[in-house]
């Protein structure tokens, strides 16, 4: 979807059905979408031969801020298709970091046990799960909590279209683990 | 093993030699660690370490709660069981004295920071006293300490895990309850709420008591809810699902 939307194109346009109510895609759009595939600079897509289906368009984005200065990444990706690891809730940030290739701390192994995948979303909140009693008990434990702290290996990216900024904090590590004196 | 970026947050890496291997009965096994920089693992009584667990096609990282006292020289316990299909747990079965164990930490939030001022219940399964059981020593050990209750099933009596020691604690201390409980698997949590709802909830209106809660599944939120929606404090209510 980004890479059509980079090289110009309008996006696909909805119409509500009368059957189900959900919104589809324009029928005849079907036969004019093809997969664009980027040729490296902006506006410079190439139309290939290949056609995409309506999952294909719907995809998911995160883009992930390190407070550590690390460079910024963009994920996109189907929540479809989760999980993507085996550690944290399937479809979670945390599930498709890891199956992304970009390392996020979870010492518990992703069960909601600590407090070290701790994110801060700063765009698409209300394209996430939401949070349970268990993960809000264990945010009220994390250093540098925020109104739209999450945990990572609990929230889970539940719209198909979602594009969702996070930010991951400097220190994530347990306050209780830091402060530790025996 | 796949390869990932941003590993600047990551937290040191540690070794720990395997000093000592106890089976505590055919799937239940406790490691004595002894850090191999010679140092002593300071840690809060109910925090786990993270244990690089090395597969054959990758890392994987997975928790195991302090077992042993804080604040105590030479080496520190982690206590686990088999799980079936658990690489985890079988690469840790496999271990054998003078075997070397990376990990980082100690984590977690369900610890007892100091001890409460009011009657303390611990509830645990199984396994799942490890973390209790640190919790346990540190109040028995503070003087004035308030009443207390351990509440502790398991499938059998072989499972009931340090249960001479906890037998003998409460021989020495009139304000500890040690109460074992042999509970079939599947009826645990039943028994469980159904106990603590006559206890701790219709038998009187006090609701200034605290609660640790250890063990495995829903069950455990389920006593939480019991408990926190039959009045009390929301942060009196400690709990750790696994």
């Amino acid at each position: 979807m980004w890479n059509l939307l980079r090289a110009g194109f309008p996006g696909p346009r909805f119409i509500r059905s009368r059957a189900t109510g959900n919104l589809d895609l324009l029928p005849q759009l079907h036969s004019d979408i093809f997969r664009v595939v980027s040729a490296g600079s902006r506006n410079q897509g190439v139309v290939s031969a290949a056609r995409l289906s309506v999952s294909d368009l719907l995809m998911a984005k995160i883009r992930v801020i390190f407070e550590n200065g690390d460079p910024e990444r963009v994920i996109e990706f189907d929540p479809a298709k989760a999980p993507f690891h085996h550690d944290g809730r399937p479809g979670s940030i945390l599930d498709v970091l890891l199956g992304h290739n970009i390392h996020l701390e979870h010492a518990c192994g992703g069960n909601c046990a600590c407090t070290t995948c701790h994110v801060i979303v700063k765009q698409g909140g209300r394209q996430l799960s939401e949070a349970t009693e268990q993960e809000e008990d264990m945010l009220d434990r994390a250093p540098g909590l925020t109104p739209t702290s999450r945990l990572g290996c609990q929230a889970v990216v539940e719209d198909p279209n979602a594009e969702i900024t996070i930010v991951v904090p400097r220190y994530t590590i347990n306050l209780a683990s830091e402060s530790a004196e025996e | 093993m796949a390869e990932t970026s941003n590993r600047a947050s990551s937290r040191p890496t540690r070794s720990a030699v395997v000093e000592r291997v106890f089976d505590h009965n055919d799937d239940t096994r406790s490691l004595f660690l002894a850090p191999a920089d010679g140092s002593k693992i300071r840690f809060i009584p109910g925090q786990f370490i993270s244990i690089a667990i090395p597969l054959p096609d990758e890392v994987r990282t997975r928790p195991y709660t302090i077992a042993s006292p804080a604040g105590r020289d030479g080496p520190f316990e982690i206590c686990f069981n088999r799980v079936p299909g658990g690489r985890g747990a079988a690469w840790l079965f496999d271990r054998k004295q003078g075997d070397v164990i990376d990990f980082t930490g100690p984590y977690g939030t369900f610890t007892m920071e100091s001890v409460p001022a009011s009657e303390t219940i611990f509830i645990a399964e199984a396994t799942a006293i490890a973390p209790i059981r640190p919790m346990l020593h540190r109040t028995l050990a503070s003087s004035g300490h308030p009443e207390m209750t351990l509440l502790y099933a398991a499938p059998s009596s072989d499972h009931l895990l340090y249960r001479a020691e906890f037998e003998a604690f409460a021989a020495g201390d009139r304000t500890f309850r040690f109460e074992p409980a042999v509970i079939p698997g599947p009826e645990t949590y039943d028994r469980l709420l159904a106990e603590a709802q006559r206890r701790w909830v219709s038998a009187d209106a006090n609701r200034t008591r605290h609660f640790y809660i250890c063990g495995v599944g829903k069950g455990v939120s389920a006593l939480r809810d019991l408990l926190r929606g039959a009045g009390y404090e929301r942060r009196a209510v400690h709990y750790e699902q696994w």
